[in-house]
């Protein structure tokens, strides 16, 4: 369960970004944010993922307050952030190198679990096929398409088997194909691995095929989020209607 | 072992070297420009005795100075890269005290640290300092933002960014500015060799044989202090080449545990 409780936040010296922003997301429902350019999307996700900590208000995860990178918190960010200097496969391997430089301390990485050097070997091979990256895994991130950087960000993080997953916008600027395969590789593993999915997109159909419930953002000073409940969810977000839904969302976001 | 294009490029670079000297001293035909065939046997009776002693405390200069400024670089560019406001106050200074030349303060150095061994390592290290400085604090200022708070989504503190993202982003470009500045490094540590020190390239070549005009042994002194230049630039450079070469082939075993 993750709790956003009147969450305000402004960059240093800038206009507030988030105002006064309030939801509930249950544990193992997938939820979509979208709204306009510049509303605070992607800080809303960086606040989740305890990479900011919220000037007024507070978020919880399971009834603890976040204040830092929670262990089992997943974030792919739209840059991918890959070591430019490491190949897909030590990259894909890096979170849980950082999880053996600390040990199972329980704040950077969870207590008591430690798997072992063979299962993670396993798990990156497993992560990368599912991914299909497998035979790029010695290429270096320059080297590869934009859509396999995300899927090799993507298999980085869930190699470390999150809880939940902060995705930010993870279909900018893929080919409509890749789009396609991705989106049902993300629906089949939120399935599988039972997790909590926050996705911002700018993209109401991807929002509507990916989002359980659809969080509606708008600019600062417009008036506080919406939520949408969207019926065609469950039924992969392709039934006659989805349209209409796409319209009224654009209605409620207000801007235009 | 098949050689490789370096080395014979090397090699003919060498051998054209003592060529143009020969037929050079050969025009010139006076004292002061023996020949390679004269200066060579010199340089090899001298280089397991009394020059192979002032080789080795001038290499030893420069080795030391590059780890004190190793040492002393790479954390402060790291810091200045990663706090703006550190970087904001810091920064100006820097960028005065970079492009002076830093023998310019021999004399001061002299008269603060008197005329030791660790004025010059001071003086060659300060030079060192100041290139390694600030290509380090570029490598962590231009790491993307999307970058490090990634990593830190995995679960990195200061210790593992500093291991897995800092260090790693910021090596190439600290062998690459030692390769580069190494040359000044030995040129300024010859000067301040020059005086009062009883040991080092620098005095032997102007002490020990120029003020006493035995050209050879001079000669011997300066092939050893070009050659120990030479093997510190290919040293650097066969270590940077190995680093890019992790950075851009697709076959390798970099870090692969």
């Amino acid at each position: 369960m993750i709790e956003v409780q009147n969450v305000s936040f402004a960059y240093t010296g800038q206009r507030s970004v988030i105002t006064d922003c309030n939801f509930a997301v249950p544990r193992r429902s997938s939820w979509a944010v979208i709204g306009p350019s510049g509303c605070g999307k992607t800080t809303l996700l960086y606040l989740l993922a305890g990479l900011l900590r919220p000037d007024a208000g507070k978020i919880l995860i399971d009834g603890k307050t976040i204040t830092r990178p929670r262990p089992r918190t997943g974030l792919v960010l739209q840059d991918h952030g890959l070591l430019p200097w490491a190949t897909l496969e030590e990259n894909v391997r890096l979170g849980w190198r950082i999880r053996r430089f600390y040990g199972p301390d329980g704040v950077h990485s969870p207590s008591g679990r430690s798997a072992k050097e063979e299962d993670i070997k396993e798990r990156a091979i497993y992560w990368l096929k599912r991914m299909e990256i497998y035979h790029v895994r010695h290429s270096y991130p320059s080297q590869l398409s934009r859509g396999q950087r995300q899927r090799g960000a993507l298999a980085r993080t869930l190699l470390l088997e999150p809880d939940v997953l902060l995705l930010d916008e993870p279909f900018a600027a893929l080919d409509p194909m890749m789009k396609e395969e991705l989106i049902g590789a993300l629906r089949d593993i939120h399935a599988e691995m039972m997790t909590t999915d926050i996705i911002v997109t700018h993209d109401m159909n991807e929002a509507v095929r990916l989002g359980r419930m659809i969080l509606i953002m708008k600019t600062a000073g417009k008036g506080p989020p919406a939520v949408v409940e969207n019926p065609y969810y469950e039924k992969g977000g392709n039934e006659e209607g989805v349209d209409i839904l796409v319209e009224q969302l654009r209605a409620r976001m207000g801007d235009r | 072992m098949a050689r490789n294009p370096r080395t014979s490029s090397l090699i003919v670079g060498i051998v054209m070297s003592l060529l143009i000297w020969q037929s050079i001293a050969f025009l010139l035909h006076r004292p002061i420009l023996p020949s390679p065939v004269e200066v060579l046997p010199y340089f090899f009776r001298l280089i397991p005795g009394e020059l192979g002693l002032h080789l080795l405390a001038s290499a030893c200069r420069v080795i030391i100075s590059v780890i004190v400024a190793v040492i002393c670089a790479v954390p402060a560019g790291l810091v200045m890269g990663q706090f703006r406001s550190i970087d904001r106050l810091i920064y100006p200074l820097v960028a005065v005290f970079y492009p002076i030349p830093k023998i310019v303060f021999l004399p001061v150095i002299y008269v603060i640290m008197g005329i030791t061994d660790l004025s010059k390592v001071f003086l060659i290290a300060m030079i060192l300092f100041f290139q390694i400085l600030v290509v380090v604090r570029d490598e962590a200022h231009g790491l993307s933002q999307e970058l490090i708070l990634s990593v830190k989504s995995l679960g990195a503190g200061r210790r593992a960014l500093l291991r897995f993202v800092y260090l790693p982003a910021s090596l190439p470009a600290v062998i690459t500015a030692l390769r580069v500045s190494v040359g000044t490094a030995i040129a300024v540590l010859f000067i301040a060799e020059q005086s009062l020190t009883t040991y080092g390239l620098g005095y032997y070549i102007v002490v020990e044989t120029y003020q006493v005009l035995l050209y050879p042994q001079m000669y011997a002194g300066i092939l050893a202090m070009g050659l120990m230049g030479l093997a510190f630039y290919l040293a650097l450079e066969s270590l940077e080449m190995r680093l890019n070469r992790n950075a851009f082939s697709a076959n390798n075993n970099y870090a692969a545990s």
